[in-house]
C-alpha cells in the first residue's frame, strides 16, 4: 500500500492503515416477481491473526442458482457463506487446520506457498462441509414433511424433484461463491462460479488500475455456471492474491465481491470497473465503515437492469484513524 | 435555530451510459427455397406478422431484457433480412418470397459468424428457430458444425420447425443437437402458426424471464413445445 499515493483514503504509513468495508444485496425484479426469495447471501466476519497477517477480513458472497431445479438455492447460498467464513477463519487462527502444520505458512517469507497451502486446504473442506449440511437439511425437510404431511415443502410439489435422504439432490441448493481473504499483507480471493471479485491498484505514477482477482473461466457464460452443487466443485474453484512481499502496486487497496447480478447491469467491463473504482471512491471518501446505502444503491442503479438479485462487499484501506472501528459482524 | 436536514449518503452516481439491460438476440432462418411457395410461405410470413405484436407484449413484462430480432433467409445462397438485429419495440416483417433451391449450409455459417463476431460478454443465451420444409442443397454440415463449434453456438436454444412431410427432420435435429428437444413437426397452415408463436413467444419468454443457472454442461430448460398430433386429419403438407 506504500505505493499507492494517488488513491483515496490511503495514508503514507501502511503500518496505520486498515481495511474499511460495506455490504449490501438487493432482491431482483425477476425473484419480485415471482414471489421467490432473494437466492444471494453474505457474510463478513473478521479473525486477528498474528502478524503479517493482522486483523484479517473474510468476505463470503454466495448466489443461489433460483431455477426450478434449484428450488432451495437460497438455502444453499446462506450454507456456502456460513461454511466458507467458518472454514477460513479456522484455517487461519493460531492452530488452525493451516497453521496446524509444521513449521507452519510463511506467509512473510514465502505468502504464494502459504496462500496456495489455504486454497488446497478449504476449498475441499467447504464443498464437503456443504454437501453435508444439504445432506442433512434435506434429512430435516424430509422428517419435518413427514410430520406435517406432505405438500409443505414447495420443492418436490413445483417441480416433481424429489430430494430424499439416500438421494440427495444437491441440485436444489446449487449456488456459487467468492470468498475474499483480506488481511495486513496481502488479498486472496478464491472463486466457484459465475460474479466479480475486482481490485483497484494504483502503481507508482500510473494512476488507478481495475483488475479482474481470479482467472476468467471460459465455461461461464450465458447463465451457465459452475457451482457448489456439481461433482468435484472443489476443482473447480479458481483463485488469485497479491500481497505487500510482491513489491510496489502489488496489493489493491480497494477490492470489490459481488454477485453476477452486479456485472450483467453494465454494458462491458469497462463501465464494471469504471463502477467499481467510483464506488470504492465514493465510499472511502465518504469515511464512513459499513455505510448503510450500499443495499439502496443496488436496488436503485443495479438491479432493475439485470433483473437479477445483486449483493456486493466492498473494501478500502485507509488510514485508521479516518474512520470508527468496525461494527459486528452483518447477519 | 434552523438548519437543514442531514442528507444521508446515497452512493456515488451511477452515469447512464454504463448501465445496460442484458441482450437477448432472437434469430429465424428461414427457407425460402422454391418449395416452401404458396401456403406455407403465405403461412409463414402471416404468423411471423401476427406474432411480433405479441412478442413486444411480453417483452414489456420483462423491462431489464433488451431483446432484438432478426431474420436469415436462404434459398439461393443466404442473407440477413434488412439491417439485421433490430429492437423487438420497432421490429417490422416486410415479408419473404420464395424461389430457387435450399443453401441452408450458407445460413448456419451466417449464424456462426454472427455469434462468433457479435455477442456481447453478459448476453443472455440466444434463441435461434430454423424452419425449413426440404433438404439441404449445400453443404449443412459444415455450416452447422460451424454454429456448433461457436461458444455462442453451443450456448443457444436451437429450435427447428419441419414444414411438411419432405423436410429433412434428420438434419433439423443435426442443428438442435439435443435429444430432450424433439424437431417440431408442423402439418397445416394452423400448426405452423401454433409452432412459431410457441418459439418466439413462450419460449423466448422462458429464457428472457429465467435466471437460472445449472452446470455449465446443461442446455437451458425451456417449455414443452405444443401438442401437436402425429397424424392430423387436416394435414396439408
Amino acid at each position: 500500500m506504500s505505493d499507492a499515493d494517488s488513491a483515496p483514503g490511503t495514508a503514507d504509513d501502511p503500518r496505520e492503515q486498515r481495511w474499511f468495508h460495506g455490504w449490501g444485496s438487493a432482491r431482483g425484479p425477476s425473484h419480485i416477481r415471482s414471489d421467490k426469495p432473494n437466492q444471494d447471501s453474505v457474510k463478513v466476519s473478521s479473525v486477528q491473526v498474528d502478524p503479517p497477517l493482522g486483523q484479517t477480513f473474510i468476505a463470503c458472497v454466495a448466489d443461489g442458482h433460483g431455477s426450478a431445479t434449484a428450488y432451495r438455492s437460497d438455502k444453499g447460498a446462506q450454507f456456502a457463506v456460513e461454511i466458507a467464513g467458518a472454514v477460513v477463519a479456522g484455517a487461519l487462527e493460531p492452530g488452525g487446520d493451516v497453521g496446524a502444520t509444521s513449521p507452519g505458512p510463511d506467509w512473510a517469507g514465502a505468502p504464494a506457498d502459504a496462500w496456495a497451502s489455504l486454497v488446497e486446504t478449504v476449498a475441499k473442506q467447504i464443498c464437503s462441509k456443504w454437501v453435508e449440511r444439504v445432506e442433512g437439511d434435506i434429512r430435516e425437510t424430509e422428517d419435518a414433511r413427514a410430520g406435517l404431511g406432505a405438500g409443505n415443502d414447495s420443492g418436490p410439489d413445483r417441480t416433481g424433484t424429489d430430494s430424499t435422504v439416500d438421494a440427495p439432490d444437491l441440485r436444489a441448493y446449487g449456488s456459487t461463491l467468492i470468498v475474499g481473504i483480506l488481511a495486513d499483507c496481502g488479498v486472496g480471493v478464491l472463486q466457484i462460479g459465475d460474479g466479480d471479485a475486482i481490485g483497484l491498484f494504483s502503481p507508482q505514477g500510473q494512476g488507478v488500475r481495475a483488475e479482474r482477482l481470479t482467472p476468467p473461466d471460459p465455461r461461464l457464460m450465458g447463465n451457465a455456471t459452475t457451482s457448489l452443487s456439481l461433482p468435484d466443485a472443489a476443482e473447480d474453484f479458481r483463485h488469485g492474491a497479491w500481497f505487500t512481499a510482491s513489491g510496489p502496486g502489488g496489493l489493491p487497496w480497494g477490492v470489490v465481491i459481488a454477485t453476477d447480478g452486479f456485472g450483467n447491469a453494465m454494458v462491458s467491463d469497462d463501465a464494471l470497473h469504471a463502477t467499481v473504482r467510483d464506488l470504492v471512491e465514493y465510499a472511502s471518501q465518504d469515511g464512513q465503515d459499513e455505510p448503510g446505502w450500499v443495499s439502496e444503491w443496488l436496488e436503485t442503479n443495479v438491479a432493475r437492469f439485470s433483473g437479477d438479485d445483486a449483493s456486493m462487499v466492498l473494501f478500502w484501506r485507509a488510514a485508521s484513524h479516518t474512520s470508527s472501528a468496525p461494527g459486528p459482524e452483518p447477519g | 435555530m434552523t438548519g437543514s436536514a442531514p442528507t444521508r449518503p446515497t452512493g456515488p452516481v451511477m452515469p447512464g451510459d454504463r448501465i445496460g439491460h442484458r441482450p437477448l438476440h432472437f434469430m429465424w432462418v428461414i427457407d425460402a427455397s422454391g418449395s416452401m411457395s404458396g401456403t406455407k410461405i403465405e403461412s409463414l410470413n402471416t404468423a411471423i406478422r401476427e406474432v411480433i405484436p405479441a412478442i413486444q407484449k411480453e417483452a414489456d413484462e420483462w423491462p431489464e431484457v433488451d431483446l432484438s430480432v432478426a431474420a436469415i433467409v436462404f434459398s439461393n445462397g443466404a442473407r440477413w433480412l434488412g439491417s439485421g438485429f433490430e429492437p423487438i419495440s420497432s421490429y417490422r416483417w416486410a415479408g419473404v418470397t420464395a424461389n430457387g433451391v435450399t443453401d441452408m449450409g450458407h445460413a448456419m455459417n451466417l449464424v456462426a459468424e454472427y455469434l462468433r463476431d457479435n455477442m456481447p460478454e453478459r448476453a443472455i443465451p440466444p434463441v435461434i428457430v430454423l424452419m425449413s420444409d426440404g433438404q439441404p442443397t449445400d453443404d449443412f454440415s459444415s455450416g452447422v458444425q460451424a454454429v456448433l463449434a461457436e461458444p455462442w453456438g453451443r450456448k443457444a436454444v436451437r429450435l427447428a420447425i419441419a414444414i411438411g412431410d419432405d423436410a429433412d427432420q434428420e438434419v433439423l435435429k443435426q442443428f438442435v443437437a439435443n435429444p430432450e428437444r424433439p424437431v417440431i413437426l408442423a402439418s397445416n397452415p394452423e400448426q405452423l402458426v401454433q409452432a412459431i408463436r410457441w418459439a418466439s413467444t413462450t419460449v423466448t419468454k422462458s429464457v428472457a424471464s429465467g435466471r437460472s443457472k445449472e452446470g455449465t454442461d446443461l442446455d437451458p430448460a425451456i417449455p414443452a413445445p405444443p401438442p401437436i398430433p402425429k397424424d392430423p386429419q387436416d394435414k396439408v403438407w
